[in-house]
Order: structure tokens, then C-alpha cells, then sequence
């Protein structure tokens, strides 16, 4: 079983639904968002880029891409980070993790990120869902593909609804799954390749 | 009594009376090590707490099974026991046992086993000086609460999971057990408290207690029980999505979609997502408030409802008999889509005789464009759905990727199905980004290019001459004299009691009424009895023919090839739409463009067809359904309808272009206009000659800045209602939580003033009452729509599909039944000679004249507006993916996102003025200015800058881009015109 996403660039309208449900299920702290949504175009949210009359713009939603050959697991020098081998998904370890953040640094992604202090929220009550992470301060976090919803046979937050209907998700070992039937014949790239980090986003083009 | 704080935690500890304890509760001291009993000893003792110690496990056993209320602080890795059979053994003696475990930095790897226990506090050995007492305090709450749920219910000895259920009920109930000493929500013991102890207690050692109930309190999941209600979102943003909302312990903890009937309408957005940080905004109004410093200084004086009511109906009172009974407006906006809280307090207005400061925003789409077509179901379109089944759509002046999400994946489908996706926009948008042709239009000109289109189509013999004679007023003969069709009157045929129909030209030269020839031409000049008469569609054309391709791309300043193969996709693709959207609305000129699209699109028989429709798809099913006859109760008389751009200046004049009117008192609910109205100097201004301002609303805005009476409303998720707008169900709210503070619906507030105002007996339906009252009709019935079904289903389908398609039977929702590309009586906005010319030669079809000021340039032979020596950019704005209009504006998560208003302008217009990305910049004109800052996109049209809209006064680095629009409009439709408007950029 390998679980993946799969995001059709052409159906993303970069509404950050994604990003925004991702942040209210798992309670994150503020500043904190396991999932972005990026403008490729200009330098900012929404910009173009190209020439006048010619322009070009897309969005790129964002999140740990659950590698198949993850740089961070190699780089955790406490093994708070690791691949889980029955269904593809990379977990962090909060108890284990001792905050060194050598997994930011090997993650080409960008994906991860650090509570460099104790974690505050908008809120004050725990939003989400009720068994969302607990969020603790030096600790590294990123994007779980909602192991607890998972767990309950639901679907990650990000995959409840997309309103661009772009987001697929299922297991890529069974060929009936959503995941499998949308990429079937479909050209698609995954994210920094050449780098061998064979990640479990596919992105149609 | 003392209070440590902690990163924001409160602990109030030690000294008498700061501990709550409960008669007959032990403490019970289960430590082996001497060394480590001394201090806890001495704590203990200056608290004068009484406590036992014990010796073996078995005798601290054998305590807790005597005694029912115990708290055991215990070493629980001290003991050769295993720790999870120690706790185990604990609470199956004694369920209600309150446990404090002191754990070292060394066994912390242990302490996750502890959350199973379902009663642990967790106190680091290192941390008990600051953090036992406090664990201690909290024991002694949940002693309490044990003993007050065991007194009050009768139950002795519970499962803990039971008896922490009863607790939550309890402390949501009488909202108080807990008391105040800990500031912030209770510490609930627990395997979720216990858990989040774990967590922190294991990634950082030398925290503990104190972080672990820290993260507790602030973040961490309780394992209350959750509860779901059902509801909608709404806000006027085009989603009218429906929503599950997820409630613990009495709080908003999430939004997610909530099915439709209809599973292509399932929707929701960021803005949705984000409800609870509207709810428990600190912006939230609280309470009725009464303002004592000047106006708009913020300093406010809190007053109780009664003392609202009365201060207002006094005064409203003393107003209108001084000033007369239309000195007093209401003035509402689309805060709130429901329609009973916009509508409802109208009824008030009705009976008070009360005048009103319209909205006016987009009026060209709400009154010009309908003209032409009627309204349906989806408005002057066909349900959003339906565009999965077009072939080549417009999105003209549309940027629904953006605006309007939840109908974007019906377009993206149709382009997976092969449709062409044209995007006609000055600015290169989210919409453009998608499309295969994407036309750069100049701003303002939208109308030339609809007349250009016309004249190729017709050179190209690519007109439905069918639809046309069948489904149009192109046949119908319009006399030289007045402009008004040849009708059977004009002829002296008319039969008694038959329709006076519109005359036809039948192809054997015999003229008949319209209902009698099959076979109408539709060119040709003739006298008829004397009276000179054209075809509607020969005015039409011959109004088209000056606009040649060159002449239209000049003005346009778009490339003749280009326009010509949109005319062709377009033309032959199949069935073809034009989706409208409202930026052409905000300009001086905006209704001729209406008036184009629907032209062009009737030429090409685009209408009226699966996959053909030209307006804009906006869903109204409470406007059909609802019966709201009682709003108007005979013999009321409201004052006039003040277009909101002109109530400047008839509080200046006292006059409203005839009538009289001293405006001195205004009511504001679901409105913010000092932020969204153009002007808004001109608002605060004349807001200095009012005696009284009431504004009801959520939350602090623009405009409750300025008001002498605030009024809280309750959130959405607050009350029970029923809103129809946006999506083809009518979709019912469940109240999911009790009204925050001393917030009250719009309905139940207006039934206050209504009472306060002497109108008692108008006003003594509940709101359920209301509801059933408006949906008790036939129509309700047969569609199974009324309150009860409501109720009982929350989301019913108004219209005949959830793809409802306008017009399938060839009739539209106009006089004749036909598309009136041509109309007969225009006449300007209420009849009022306003103090521009109204010209009706210009107001029959669509036109073509540049917008009063965002015109710079000279070209062809319109000449540019003068400011713009001084002012040579055009100010656009557009919508704000994470607000609608200004609601969720403040959310905390979407400012994550977008923080701060910025200005967009083109590299060019950029480089000119030397200004680089991320700059702050100064955007003024005679007007006003704003400061924000600068991002340079290549997508924006050179000679136009555009900003993201929704930001309010404090977002604003300085000033406020309201005061830089004109409150100009034609006298044909008084509006907000936000675009017609010429500024300069300058580097701060």
C-alpha cells in the first residue's frame, strides 16, 4: 500500500481552501501551514510572469511529499523521522525529535517547519479535529497526510473538498483507486525529480 | 493569594481560600523516598492541607476504596509495580480518584503509559516547587465537580469516561464550576491532558506540568463529545455554501462542507473554513454599546438592551416629528444573505415611514441588465452547472477563478470536454490564466467590442435568423416617431380584452400581431397607415455598423485578428455562453455593456439553450419561493430610496431631487458602507449632520466606528434561519451555538425597535413563525418546501434542476416573453432629472461612450477626461479570494496568508515612477490617497493599477482607498462606479 496525492494543475485556482482546511483539522499554530499554495509567476501571491500580453501564471499547492526515497529520514540523526513501510507515509516522531532541524535542511521541499517557540493559536480553544497533533515547542512538524483521519477511514482535511475539484486521493498500489485511474494516460510530473526523492505528489499538468 | 504566570497561564496557587477544597476530600502522599516526601511535606503544610501518608502500595489501596473523594500524589515509577497496573488498580478502587504523578526527567520515555489512566495531572520532580500546588488545585476542582455531579445526579461511582461526559455537561451548563481563579478553560483531567503532559513532558524534560497544561489550555483537543449541526455560509460572495459545523464543549472548533442534494454544488472555501475566527474574534461587539467620546474616537460606554431600545426609539421619535417621519433612513447591505435579516427590518422601515440609503453596488446588473431578459431561477442565466455543456464560453469582465470559486469547476470540465475558454478583462486574472484567448481589453470599452462582434457575425452570416424571429424582439416594428413598437392599438385592431401585441412584417408582406405570423422579417423600413416603423433588429444592426473591426480595435486597443476568431469560436463552436461578470458594472458606461452582451448573444442565438446563456449565473431561490407580502403592511408608506452615492449630498440639501428630506438619524445593519461605498469622505462627512447613527453588526467594521449606538449581532451559527441564495437549494441553519455575549439576531432586533416604536402589533411573530408564514403557499407545497420540510430535510432544490437552464422554452422573463435587445421605455433611474442629460436615444440599445473620468487618453474622437495630466492611471480593484466584500477581513489565518493590502501595477508603469516590488507607495487624487504596498505583475494592464479589494481602515498604512473613488454616475442607473476613477502612484 502506498498512499498518494494527486493534484491537477489545470483545475487549480489557487483558493487555498487546501492550505486553510489543513490548518483548522490539525489545529496548527499560528504562522505554522504544513500546506501552501504558491504562485509560479512573479515575485508575489498572484502575480504573473512573462511578457506583457503574454503572460504566464499557476499555482503549485505545497506540502510534504512523502517520499519514497525521503532526504529528511536520512538526515535525522535520532531517527524522530522515518518512512512508514506499510503505507508510504513519512511520519515525524514529536517525542524523538530534538529540534536540530537537519531535516529542514534536506528537505527540497521546503515542507517542514519549526516551532521556534512555544506554539500560540489564533483560538483560545483547540480547534479541528479532536484527535489533531499536539503541537510542541523546538519540535519539527510537516504534513502527516492526516494519519489520524486516515486511521478512521476518512480522507486527509485537504482532500474533504477541493472547490477546483484538483485533489485525488487514494492508494497508487491499487489500480481502482482514484489516484490510479487519474493518472492513467495523463502526463504528470512530480517535484524535483532528479533529485531521486521519488515523492507520492503527482502533479497533472 | 498570588498568582504565577506562565506563558499566559494563570495559575492562582497557595494561601487560604485560593484552593478550593470540598469537605471529606483526602490527600494522599504516596512517596517512599524520604528525601523526596520533605518538600512536598513542607509545601503541603504552608498550604495547611491535611494529608495521609502511606507506607505500601496495599494501604494506599485500601484508602482510596474507603475514602470517595482522594487525591493520591504518588512516585509512581518509585514502586516495583509496574506503573500501568499501579494506576489501573487505582481507579478500578476508586473511579473518581484524582492522581498527581511525579515523574523525573529519566523516566519520561514511561509517562505516555500514563494517559491511559483517564485521572493523571503529571508533575516533573524538578518543577514540584511551581507546579504540585497547582496540579494540586486543580484535583481539588475536579473533587468538587465529582462531588457536585455525584450530589446533583445521584451516582456514586462512575466510569470515568461517564463521569467526565456529565462534567463537560455540567461546566457547559452553569459555565461557572471551575470559577474563574484559572482564567482560562478548565483543567479537565484526562486522557487527552494526560496525553498532551506526555507530549511535552517527553520533548522537553525540564518543562512539565506547567507547558503541559499551557499547551492544554491553548491547543490540545479535549475528548469532549462532539456535536454537528448543519448550516450555511452567508455572505454575498456567490458560494451560498452549505456547511457542517463541528461543536465541543459548547465552542465552534471547525467548518467543513456539508453535502448538497446535489453533489457538482458541494462547496466550500477559506473564508468558510475560518467561521470560528469571526465568532471568537476579539473584534466581535459584545454588547449594546452607547459612544461618550466625539465620533469615531472609539471610546464607548457599555448600555443594556433595554436602554438601546429606548434610547433609540426616543429619539427616532423626537427625529421624525421634528424633522419629519423620511428624516430617519435604514440602510442595508448583503452582510447577512438570509432573507429576513436583511429584509425583515424593512417592515420597521414601512411602518416608520422611514426613508432608505440603498446599497447601490453592481445596480447596472441588478437593474439594467434584467431588462433585457427577466430574471429566473439563476437569475438573467442558467444554473452554473449548466456550463459543463458549452462549447466556447466568455467570461467577460468575469474572473470567477478568483470571484466566484464554486463555479469554477464547471468551466474547467466543459474545457476538459473540449470547450474554448475566452477571458475578456483588461487585466491578465486567475480566470485568464486558464483560457485560451485571452483579450486585454482597454477599461471602459467593453460595449464598442460587443458591437464590433455584432457587425462580423452578421458580415459572416453567422446570426440564428430562427431565434431571432422566434425568441427576440428583433422582427418587432419600432415607429420613427417615439421609438415605441408598432403595437395592434397603434393600428386600431385591437380586440377587446386581448393583449395589445406587438406588430410584425410577415414575409407575404401582411402585418400581423406577433402571435400570428410564424414567419416575421426581420429587415426592412416600412409605412404602415401612415406611420413610418423599422425593425428592431435593422436599428439594432444599423446602431452596430459605425463599429468596424479597425474602428474597434482602436478603441479596444485589442488586435483586429484577435476579436475576429473569439467571434468565431464563439459564433460556431455550439452552444456558447457569455458569463458576465460586474467589472464593467463599476464604470459610468457600465449598463451599455450589458446591453452588448445580451445583443451579441441573441444575435448568435445563444440563449436559452443547454450550454447557452449570457448573465450572470447567481442562483435566487429565496427570492422565488419566499413570500414576503408581510413586510409591506397596507396602508405603510416608507420614505424614498436613496441611492447610497447621493446621500452625501441630500443630507447637504435636505432634498432628494424634489422631495424633501432631512436625514438625521440612520439605521445600519449588514452593512459596512464607509468601507465599501465610493467617497467615503463624503459618507463621514455628512454622518457629521446626523443626530443619531445605529449600526448593528458582528463585528467592529469601517462603519461602527461612527455610530452612537452599537448593537451586537449574533454570528450566523448563533441563531436558527434559512437562507436561498447563491446555490439552487434552499438550505436551512441549525443554531449550533447559544448567542456569544448579549448578541441578537437582525429579526429579533428589529422586533424590539418595532415595539419600542409603538408598533407592537406588527411585530409579534417569533422567527420560526416568520418562516412558516412565508413558505405557506402552493408553490412551497408542491415543491416540498416549506418550513417544516426545511426543517426536516435542511436543504431543498427550488428550482426544476440543479442545471435549470433559462429560457428552454423560448420564453424569457421580459413583457413580450422575448429577449428585448431593444427597449421601449428606458427612462432614467426613478424618473429623477438628474444633473447629467439623460439621453433616451442612447439608452434603447447597447451604446458606446467612454467612462466620465477613467478615460486618459485621446482616442478617435473621444477626448481624454482632463485629471489626467494630473492623474494618468486607472484605479481597478478586484475581488478578494480570502473576503467577501470586507466580511473576513481580520480572520487571523487568512491574514497568514494575504497580510496586507497591496497595489499591483504593470513593470512599465512601475519603472516609470521607480518603484520596485515591495515598496510603499502613496495612491492619491483630488479625493484622497492610501498607502500600501507595491507588487509588480506582469498581468497587469498598462495604464491600470489593481488592488486586491476588502481592507478596511486600520489595514491601511495610511488613509483609505475608498476616499479615492468618485461617487459620478449616469443618470440612467445611479451606482458605485469603483473603477471609473484616474489616480497617480508615488514612491512614499
Amino acid at each position: 500500500m502506498r498512499y498518494a496525492m494527486v493534484i491537477d494543475l489545470a483545475d487549480c485556482i489557487g483558493c487555498h481552501t487546501c492550505s486553510t482546511a489543513c490548518k483548522q483539522a490539525n489545529n496548527l499554530p499560528n504562522k505554522i501551514w504544513w500546506n501552501r499554495v504558491l504562485t509560479i509567476g512573479g515575485e508575489s501571491m498572484d502575480t504573473a510572469s512573462g511578457k506583457y500580453l503574454s503572460s504566464k501564471m499557476q499555482f503549485l499547492p505545497m506540502n510534504c511529499q512523502h517520499c519514497e526515497n525521503p532526504p529528511c529520514t536520512k538526515a535525522c540523526p535520532v531517527g524522530a523521522t522515518y518512512r512508514r513501510k506499510e503505507d508510504g507515509i513519512v511520519i515525524q516522531d514529536y517525542d524523538k525529535c530534538i529540534g536540530c532541524r537537519m531535516c529542514m535542511v534536506a528537505c527540497p521541499y521546503n515542507a517542514r517547519s519549526f516551532n521556534w517557540s512555544k506554539p500560540e493559536y489564533s483560538a483560545d480553544h483547540a480547534v479541528g479535529d479532536a484527535d489533531a497533533p499536539v503541537h510542541q515547542y523546538n519540535v519539527v512538524e510537516k504534513c502527516t497526510f492526516c494519519v489520524n483521519r486516515i486511521a478512521r477511514g476518512e480522507k486527509p482535511a485537504c482532500m474533504e473538498l477541493c472547490p477546483g475539484r484538483a485533489r485525488y486521493w487514494g492508494d497508487l498500489d491499487d489500480p481502482n483507486s482514484e489516484v490510479s485511474k487519474v493518472i492513467k494516460g495523463r502526463e504528470y510530473v512530480k517535484l524535483l525529480e532528479e533529485k531521486g526523492t521519488k515523492p507520492s505528489v503527482f502533479y497533472l499538468k | 493569594m498570588y498568582a504565577h504566570t506562565f506563558e499566559g497561564v494563570v495559575f492562582v496557587s497557595v494561601n487560604d481560600g485560593a484552593i478550593d477544597r470540598i469537605n471529606g476530600t483526602q490527600v494522599i502522599v504516596a512517596v517512599p523516598n524520604e528525601w523526596l516526601q520533605l518538600p512536598i511535606i513542607d509545601l503541603l503544610s504552608a498550604q495547611r492541607e491535611e494529608f495521609t501518608r502511606v507506607k505500601s502500595l496495599v494501604e494506599l489501596y485500601q484508602k482510596v476504596r474507603e475514602h470517595a473523594r482522594s487525591i493520591v500524589i504518588i512516585d509512581i515509577f518509585a514502586y516495583t509495580e509496574d506503573h500501568r497496573d499501579i494506576v489501573g488498580r487505582l481507579t478500578r478502587e476508586n473511579p473518581c480518584l484524582s492522581l498527581i504523578s511525579l515523574v523525573s526527567g529519566s523516566k519520561v520515555e514511561f509517562v505516555q503509559h500514563l494517559d491511559s489512566s483517564d485521572s493523571c495531572y503529571i508533575v516533573p520532580k524538578e518543577k514540584m516547587d511551581t507546579q504540585l500546588l497547582a496540579a494540586l488545585a486543580c484535583a481539588h476542582k475536579d473533587q468538587g465537580l465529582t462531588a457536585s455531579a455525584q450530589d446533583s445526579l445521584s451516582i456514586q461511582k462512575q466510569p470515568p469516561a461517564l463521569r467526565k461526559r456529565e462534567a463537560n455537561q455540567m461546566e457547559k451548563e452553569s459555565g461557572s464550576i471551575f470559577g474563574r481563579k484559572f482564567g482560562r478553560r478548565s483543567f479537565l483531567k484526562g486522557s487527552a491532558a494526560a496525553a498532551v503532559a506526555v507530549g511535552v513532558a517527553t520533548g522537553l524534560p525540564e518543562y512539565g506540568m506547567v507547558n503541559a497544561l499551557a499547551a492544554e489550555t491553548s491547543g490540545a483537543p479535549g475528548q469532549a463529545a462532539e456535536e454537528t449541526y448543519y448550516g450555511c455560509c452567508r455572505g454575498n460572495c456567490n458560494g451560498g455554501c452549505r456547511l457542517k459545523i463541528t461543536v465541543r464543549n459548547g465552542k465552534v472548533v471547525k467548518t467543513t462542507m456539508a453535502e448538497m442534494p446535489a453533489d457538482s454544488h458541494n462547496r466550500i472555501c477559506a473564508k468558510g473554513i475560518s467561521h470560528l475566527q469571526r465568532i471568537y474574534s476579539p473584534r466581535r461587539i459584545k454588547h449594546p454599546m452607547k459612544r461618550v467620546g466625539e465620533r469615531g474616537s472609539g471610546q464607548w460606554q457599555q448600555i443594556t438592551w433595554d436602554e438601546a431600545i429606548q434610547e433609540i426609539c426616543t429619539s427616532w421619535k423626537n427625529i421624525q416629528s421634528k424633522y419629519g417621519k423620511n428624516s430617519v433612513a435604514f440602510s442595508f447591505g448583503s452582510g447577512n444573505m438570509s432573507i429576513y435579516a436583511y429584509n425583515f427590518p424593512g417592515k420597521l422601515q414601512n411602518l416608520m415611514g422611514a426613508s432608505q440609503v440603498n446599497l447601490s453596488y453592481d445596480n447596472t446588473v441588478i437593474l439594467n441588465q434584467p431588462l433585457m431578459t427577466g430574471v429566473s431561477y439563476a437569475y438573467t442565466a442558467n444554473d452554473p452547472a449548466d456550463l459543463v455543456n458549452s462549447k466556447c464560453i466568455i467570461l467577460w469582465a468575469a474572473n470567477p477563478a478568483l470571484a466566484q470559486i464554486q463555479n469554477w469547476h464547471f468551466i474547467a470540465k466543459a474545457k476538459k470536454n473540449g470547450a474554448k475558454l475566452i477571458v475578456i478583462d483588461p487585466n491578465y486574472t486567475v480566470s485568464a490564466s486558464k483560457a485560451d484567448i485571452h483579450l486585454a481589453i482597454r477599461p471602459g470599452t467593453d460595449a464598442a467590442l460587443t458591437m464590433g462582434m455584432i457587425n462580423m457575425v452578421v458580415e459572416q452570416g453567422w446570426e440564428d435568423l430562427n431565434f431571432l424571429k422566434k425568441s427576440t424582439v428583433a422582427p418587432f416594428l419600432v415607429k420613427s416617431s417615439d421609438g415605441k413598437f408598432l403595437r395592434a392599438s397603434d393600428l386600431g385592431v385591437l380586440a377587446p380584452d386581448a393583449k395589445d401585441e406587438a406588430i410584425v412584417m410577415g414575409e407575404n408582406g401582411a402585418t400581423g400581431v406577433v402571435s400570428a405570423v410564424s414567419d416575421p422579417v426581420l429587415h426592412g423600413t416600412f409605412n404602415i397607415n401612415g406611420i413610418e416603423v423599422t425593425t428592431a433588429y435593422d436599428l439594432l444592426l444599423k446602431k452596430c455598423a459605425e463599429w468596424t473591426p479597425e474602428k474597434v480595435a482602436e478603441i479596444c486597443n485589442l488586435p483586429v485578428d484577435d476579436i475576429k476568431e473569439v467571434v468565431r469560436l464563439y459564433a460556431t463552436s455550439g452552444p456558447a455562453t457569455i458569463y458576465t461578470g460586474l467589472g464593467v458594472d463599476h464604470y459610468t458606461n457600465g449598463h451599455y455593456s450589458y446591453y452588448g452582451f445580451t445583443s451579441l448573444a441573441a444575435v448568435t442565438g445563444n440563449m436559452g439553450k443547454k450550454g447557452a446563456f449570457c448573465g450572470w449565473p447567481l442562483c435566487i431561490p429565496q427570492l422565488i419561493i419566499m413570500n414576503t407580502a408581510d413586510l409591506a403592511p397596507e396602508g405603510s408608506q416608507p420614505g424614498p430610496t436613496i441611492p447610497g452615492p447621493v446621500y452625501p449630498k441630500v443630507v447637504k440639501e435636505k432634498d432628494y431631487y424634489g422631495t424633501p428630506v432631512d436625514l438625521k438619524s440612520l439605521y445600519i445593519y449588514g452593512h459596512n458602507p464607509v468601507a465599501n461605498q465610493t467617497q467615503r469622505k463624503a459618507w463621514v462627512e455628512a454622518f457629521n449632520e446626523m443626530e443619531l447613527i445605529v449600526v448593528a453588526d458582528i463585528q467592529e467594521t469601517d462603519t461602527t466606528r461612527y455610530a452612537d449606538i452599537v448593537l451586537p449581532v449574533t454570528h450566523w451559527f448563533e441563531t436558527m434561519d434559512v437562507m436561498g441564495i447563491n446555490s439552487p437549494f434552499m438550505l436551512y441553519q441549525e443554531q449550533a451555538i447559544a448567542p456569544l455575549f448579549e448578541a441578537k439576531d437582525d429579526f429579533e432586533i428589529t422586533n424590539l425597535l418595532g415595539r419600542g416604536m409603538g408598533f407592537g402589533e406588527y411585530f409579534t411573530r417569533t422567527k420560526e413563525q416568520q418562516y412558516e408564514l412565508a413558505l405557506d403557499h402552493d408553490h412551497a407545497k408542491a415543491i416540498h418546501c416549506t418550513f417544516k420540510d426545511l426543517k426536516d430535510k435542511k436543504a431543498v432544490l427550488v428550482s426544476p434542476a440543479p442545471d435549470y437552464v433559462f429560457g428552454e422554452d423560448g420564453v424569457f422573463g421580459t413583457r413580450s416573453g422575448r429577449v428585448e435587445f431593444y427597449l421601449e421605455s428606458p427612462a432614467p433611474f426613478q424618473g429623477i432629472v438628474w444633473e447629467k442629460d439623460f439621453n433616451i436615444d442612447n439608452e434603447r440599445m447597447v451604446h458606446f461612450q467612454p467612462p466620465y473620468e477613467a478615460w486618459p487618453e485621446d482616442i478617435g474622437k473621444y477626448q481624454k477626461n482632463a485629471l489626467a495630466d494630473k492623474y494618468p492611471l486607472v484605479f481597478t480593484t478586484e475581488r478578494n479570494r480570502l473576503k467577501t466584500h470586507t466580511q473576513f477581513g481580520h480572520n487571523p489565518w487568512l491574514l497568514e496568508i494575504d497580510p496586507e493590502p497591496v497595489v499591483r501595477l504593470n513593470p512599465k508603469d512601475a519603472a516609470e515612477r521607480s518603484i520596485a516590488e515591495g515598496d510603499y507607495v502613496r495612491i492619491f487624487n483630488d479625493r484622497g490617497h492610501v498607502v500600501v504596498k507595491a507588487v509588480i505583475s506582469v498581468g497587469v494592464h498598462q495604464g491600470v493599477i489593481l488592488m486586491p479589494k476588502g481592507w478596511e481602515l486600520d489595514q491601511f498604512k495610511e488613509g483609505h482607498y475608498s476616499d479615492l473613488t468618485s461617487h459620478d454616475f449616469n443618470p440612467a442607473v445611479p451606482n458605485n462606479c469603483y473603477f471609473d476613477c484616474l489616480v497617480e502612484v508615488k514612491k512614499v
